[in-house]
């Protein structure tokens, strides 16, 4: 179970704007759940991703299974980001090399497996990877670490849609049952029968938080779900157009 | 030459993973040996000092002149060890550049924040200057063996200025 209790983070955007990011977040990861992180630019996705793996100081607890982050469970957790984490200068086949030296789980059958589907070369350095075959390798790292709960920012950020569908098939496809995923996306109606639960943060505060069986209970759709959490107005657009006819 | 690149191979270990470190060594190489060849003007130095301590008597033999003492060994090697600060202090550069590396082009800093082995950062940062300045100084003080011994082998005993 991954707690993250009462978390807040503030910027500094300048020497006298002081910004909340995280305004006193909570919430609760049992393994095994795949949850999809909603907000719009600026509601704290990131900050929250990043405040889990300790990459920023914040106030608040956030534990693993009682126990805070640190070096000795911190190979629990992986990470996939847009902005890439990986080595540009090694190739995939180093990449493996370097995690089954750093994380005794790592999972070389399926990493092998997911280049392979993905027909990415395995001795071409990544930095001569185009942008999708980046964002693909990034995931793979992050699935193969062998961690049980992987957060992905943006993952799929510059791949086609057709890439997207295939990873979302193949994620569910090998995923175990201890496996965790928390994805933060703006993809909302893409992912909506990958995951099983929405968070929905705005301006650093959980918005809404439902399960997608709920949901479909009610007859409504992620989207709709979104659109009412948010109190979106459809009519925004054609009001705004009209106005400025006039 | 196959025994060296194997040597320069092991040293990677020393390096972010996928560093040009290549580039890096045969930069600090070079200056130590820019160092080293600033520093060799200890030689005539000596020859000069050492020349100094002789005369020609009217017969045209080299004869010492009386009660001379040479110059002492530390004021004559002073000045030599002047350009061994670019090689140390570059090696403060290169620890920056090391760390900088995790986040140009990708952020690889979170991948290595991640890591259960706590120190596997800072040593990669660090290492290889440490290594490098553990080299400069090595190198000086075998210079200063060098010229210490060829001191004492160049200068007559008499010469010789007391402690």
């Amino acid at each position: 179970m991954l707690e993250i209790k009462n978390i807040c983070k503030s910027y500094r955007e300048n020497p006298l704007q002081q910004v909340q990011a995280l305004k006193n977040v909570s919430l609760q990861l049992a393994q095994g759940e795949i949850v999809g992180l909603f907000g719009e630019n600026g509601a704290g996705k990131t900050t929250l991703l990043k405040a889990i793996l300790g990459y920023l100081p914040f106030q608040g607890e956030i534990l693993l299974d009682g126990r805070r982050i640190d070096k000795g469970n911190i190979a629990r957790l992986s990470f996939a980001t847009c902005e890439h984490s990986f080595f540009p200068n090694l190739s995939p086949g180093q990449h493996a090399d370097f995690y089954r030296m750093h994380f005794g789980s790592f999972r070389s059958e399926r990493f092998h497996a997911l280049m392979e589907f993905f027909s990415l070369p395995m001795d071409k350095r990544l930095k001569a990877y185009s942008t999708g075959q980046k964002n693909q390798f990034e995931v793979i790292l992050s699935l193969c670490q062998g961690a049980d709960y992987i957060l992905m920012d943006e993952p799929f950020a510059g791949n086609d849609v057709f890439n997207r569908e295939d990873f979302y098939k193949v994620l569910l496809g090998i995923l175990e049952p201890s496996e965790t995923i928390l994805l933060s996306t703006h993809l909302i109606q893409e992912v909506e029968h990958f995951i099983g639960r929405a968070v929905l943060l705005h301006q650093g505060t959980i918005l809404g938080d439902t399960t997608v069986l709920a949901l479909e209970e009610q007859g409504m759709s992620l989207m709709d779900y979104v659109r009412e959490t948010y109190q979106y107005q459809g009519n925004r657009v054609s009001r705004a157009l009209t106005m400025s006819k006039l | 030459m196959k025994r060296i690149k194997a040597w320069i191979d092991k040293l990677e270990k020393f390096y972010p993973p996928g560093y040009a470190y290549r580039w890096e060594l045969a930069v600090t190489t070079g200056l130590i040996l820019a160092a080293v060849c600033f520093s060799l003007r200890f030689l005539p130095r000596l020859d000069n000092a050492v020349s100094g301590l002789y005369y020609y008597d009217s017969a045209a033999a080299l004869q010492l002149v009386p009660n001379v003492t040479m110059e002492p060994f530390h004021r004559l090697v002073r000045g030599s060890w002047q350009f061994f600060w670019l090689p140390a202090l570059s090696q403060g550069a290169m620890a920056v550049s090391h760390y900088c590396y995790y986040y140009r082009d990708t952020r690889s800093i979170y991948l290595m924040r991640r890591l259960p082995q706590k120190k596997l950062l800072p040593r990669s940062c660090l290492a290889a200057p440490l290594l490098c300045l553990g080299l400069t100084a090595l190198v000086m003080a075998v210079l200063w063996l060098f010229y210490l011994g060829c001191y004492f082998l160049a200068v007559p005993p008499q010469c010789l200025p007391s402690l």
